[in-house]
């Protein structure tokens, strides 16, 4: 017999992400992911000046804001072969990176942890047990059995208040939760501390960008930060230090807390490591540029797909829409792309989501970090070897099993390697530190080139390996104006539907053989599809005053 | 009373002490590519330009944060949020929810994976003991929310009673909330074609 679960919505805002599944004989037989709200705000940018195209994309997304501005300003000087002075690239990297720190702690603690924590036991696990066994998992120093008796006390307060708020409705006590006590207070304790240490991340993206969420101090050509030592409205010393001081403080956070928790809960549930793994087929662009060019970089990726030389990214991907509620017959290059809606209502079989299909050379790609981290680790990129080699190191003593780089390619491996990237780009963010101030120490205060628009046509594409993984902008600028704007987020690749050809998208597949132990409390879909970090990318922030249930079963 | 407090984004910062973060905070929230959704950032938009605001208010273009909210309310007293409903009235309607009301409808759902909302950071932001212990939600029910960076209609016509209802708000906790007999330019981005950047 087989069940039918239907999730809607997966993520938090209005319904943007639906999910069904088929179960038979306890496992899920068959997905469908489906994007419930249209994406047609690239329409808005279509005739304007392409200088201010950023300041609309970074709206696309509350949360993902500074990467769109990024990816757009990148789109449009690679549409002019604008090269931009380094002191920009090293700020924007820097906000990149610090951007980066923030969103991946947020996702693994305030996002998805209580996937796996089950608070509800927190009232009775030892504070002093607990602190003994955080002594073996890391240095952090505040893991004392004070530190962990207070939150203890947080949750028996917010219990005994009746005050539950959004831990009201999680799925305490299922069956597939198993970590003990203490380690549910250890992890509990760190999504307190967590609250504060994004917050810091995110105060040098303010510093440097003036503002956050929507940064200020984007150009196309550079950044508008002035840079005047001696001046206290401009980046200065006294700034930098500032900078400095806080990524001081998150740094140890991510290697001692963060990274140490993924890989504790990846040796507790090692049962995850064999699940969720699905698409096999890996996307990732390198990113951080080293000089003004955009001709090195700091992170890995498949080198050959990003410079203006190489044409195999530019002419790989394309958009199918046969699943997807737009109109058009034939996959669509993003130069090409057209967003015209063309809605059916949801039928499996035929148009059932507002994410078009994108294909690279025809082929469904899994983006995120474990793409980034699997690639980097292929390619020997020293970096990403040495924290993958911690981490399975680590996962491996505390699990007393070894696991190794294959086992990442699951639901629980792409925890561990978003924390392995988040600890490789901790060391990032202090070796760009560098480069800024040692730039600026040699007298270049160079933050902008103008740009000069061409009549007639250009074309470009801006990527950015953002926290969920490749992100692409497509612009046509004709005579100085937008002609054309396609932005290809990871979302997209990773919620993708059904293609032409049948394919199945990187949620869908992953979903296929993930065990489900209680049909009307599906956590283990959940845990699959929150493992990829989704974002559906278009954030209409409308308060609905009116609460839904989200899981419902029919049996077929 | 002000705290001293190191914050991203000020528009002053008062380098070396450390900028002093104002006790009221109005946050605009909502997506200006979204028609009616944009209700919260034009109204701060609006506010700027038509009031003049004692210096313990400030206001903030917040977009549609997620956790990155947190941050604006660490020092707070009040925080008023401007933001659209999709329910519970006739378009153009406004509605007010303390924060108690605000407790009850929190959604019923289990965690997100993205895309915190409001109510999820307020409950961060409690749960980390930063919460102003003064909230207030201030809304518009909206109409259409197709893509447009105009606002419809009937929120336009709400728009004016929506801004002296705030002004109302900020004078009961004794703030200056003046209209200004001489408005200021109201030109936010959204609303030109062109940046101007230098040449």
């Amino acid at each position: 017999m087989a069940t039918r679960i239907n999730i809607d919505p997966v993520t938090r805002i209005e319904g943007h992400l639906r999910v069904d599944v088929e179960v038979n004989g306890g496992s899920v037989s068959e997905a469908w992911a489906s994007c419930t709200m249209w994406r047609g705000i690239e329409n808005i940018l279509l005739g304007r000046d392409p200088r201010e195209a950023w300041l609309f994309t970074q709206r696309f997304c509350g949360v993902c804001t500074t990467v769109h501005a990024m990816a757009s300003v990148r789109a449009v000087e690679d549409a002019l072969r604008l090269p931009i002075p380094p002191n920009a690239q090293f700020i924007r990297n820097l906000i990149l990176i610090n951007h980066a720190l923030h969103d991946h702690i947020v996702h693994f603690y305030q996002l998805s942890a209580l996937d796996w924590v089950d608070i509800m036991t927190i009232p009775r696990a030892s504070p002093k047990a607990a602190a003994s066994l955080a002594e073996t998992l890391s240095d952090w120093t505040n893991n004392s059995d004070k530190e962990l008796a207070a939150a203890q006390d947080k949750v028996k307060g917010l219990a005994a208040s009746g005050q539950l708020g959004m831990f009201a409705s999680g799925y305490w006590g299922h069956p597939a939760m198993h970590l003990p006590p203490e380690v549910n207070l250890l992890a509990f304790s760190h999504y307190l501390q967590a609250l504060d240490y994004q917050r810091k991340a995110l105060q040098v993206v303010g510093v440097l960008g003036g503002k956050t969420p929507h940064i200020q101090n984007l150009a196309v050509g550079g950044v508008m930060n002035a840079i005047n030592l001696d001046s206290q409205g401009t980046l200065n010393m006294d700034r930098l230090y500032t900078i400095k001081s806080l990524m001081d403080e998150v740094i140890p956070f991510v290697r001692q807390v963060y990274f140490s928790d993924a890989c504790a809960i990846a040796a507790l549930y090692p049962e995850w490591m064999s699940y969720g793994g699905g698409v096999r087929n890996y996307l990732a662009i390198p990113d951080l540029p080293l000089n003004a060019e955009a001709s090195a970089f700091d992170l890995a990726g498949v080198k050959t797909f990003y410079t203006a030389a190489d044409t195999e990214f530019r002419h790989a991907v394309t958009e199918d829409l046969t699943h997807a509620w737009y109109k058009g017959a034939e996959p669509q290059h993003p130069w090409q792309g057209e967003t015209q809606p063309q809605y059916t209502d949801f039928e499996e079989n035929g148009k059932y989501s507002w994410v078009k299909a994108p294909r690279y050379d025809g082929h469904p790609m899994q983006v995120g970090p474990l793409a980034q981290v699997l690639i980097g680790y292929a390619q020997g990129h020293p970096l990403t070897k040495k924290w993958t080699d911690l981490a399975l190191a680590k996962i491996s003593a505390i699990g007393k099993r070894k696991v190794t780089v294959n086992d990442l390619q699951s639901t629980m491996g792409r925890h561990v390697a978003r924390a392995i990237r988040c600890a490789m780009l901790s060391e990032l963010a202090v070796k760009h530190w560098e480069y800024l101030v040692s730039n600026i120490s040699r007298g270049d205060f160079a933050t902008y080139n103008p740009p000069k628009f061409p009549d007639g046509e250009v074309e470009g594409v801006g990527t950015h390996e953002a926290p969920r993984g490749t992100l692409s902008h497509w612009v046509v600028i004709r005579d100085g104006r937008l002609a054309n704007y396609q932005a290809v987020v990871p979302t997209t690749w990773n919620a993708s539907p059904r293609d032409n050809r049948g394919q199945p998208g990187p949620y869908e597949m992953s979903l296929l053989g993930n065990p489900i132990a209680d049909p009307e409390r599906p956590l283990e879909v959940l845990r699959t599809v929150h493992s990829f970090d989704p974002c559906m990318a278009c954030a209409c922030h409308t308060f609905d005053p009116e609460g839904k249930k989200i899981a419902s079963v029919k049996v077929l | 009373m002000c705290v001293p407090h190191l914050r991203s984004g000020r528009k002053e910062n008062r380098v070396g002490k450390g900028p002093v973060i104002p006790r009221i905070l109005i946050a605009g929230v909502g997506n200006v590519l979204l028609e009616d959704d944009g209700f919260g950032p034009h109204a701060i938009a609006r506010l700027e330009a038509e009031y003049e605001l004692g210096a313990e208010v400030e206001l903030v273009d917040i977009g549609t944060p997620g956790l990155d909210f947190v941050d604006y309310l660490v020092g707070r007293d009040t925080l008023i949020i401007l933001d659209a409903v999709s329910s519970g009235g006739q378009p153009g309607e406004i509605l007010t929810f303390d924060r108690q009301q605000l407790r009850e409808f929190m959604p019923n759902m289990r965690l997100s994976a993205h895309q915190p909302c409001l109510q999820e950071t307020l409950f961060a932001a409690e749960t980390a003991d930063v919460c102003p212990p003064d909230v207030l939600l201030v809304g518009v029910v909206g109409e259409s929310f197709e893509v447009s960076t105009a606002l419809g209609a009937e929120v336009e016509r709400a728009m004016p009673i929506a801004l002296e209802l705030i002004a109302e708000l900020l004078r009961q906790r004794r703030v200056l909330a003046r209209k200004r007999l001489q408005p200021l330019p109201c030109n936010p981005w959204w609303s030109v074609s062109d940046v101007g950047l230098p040449a």
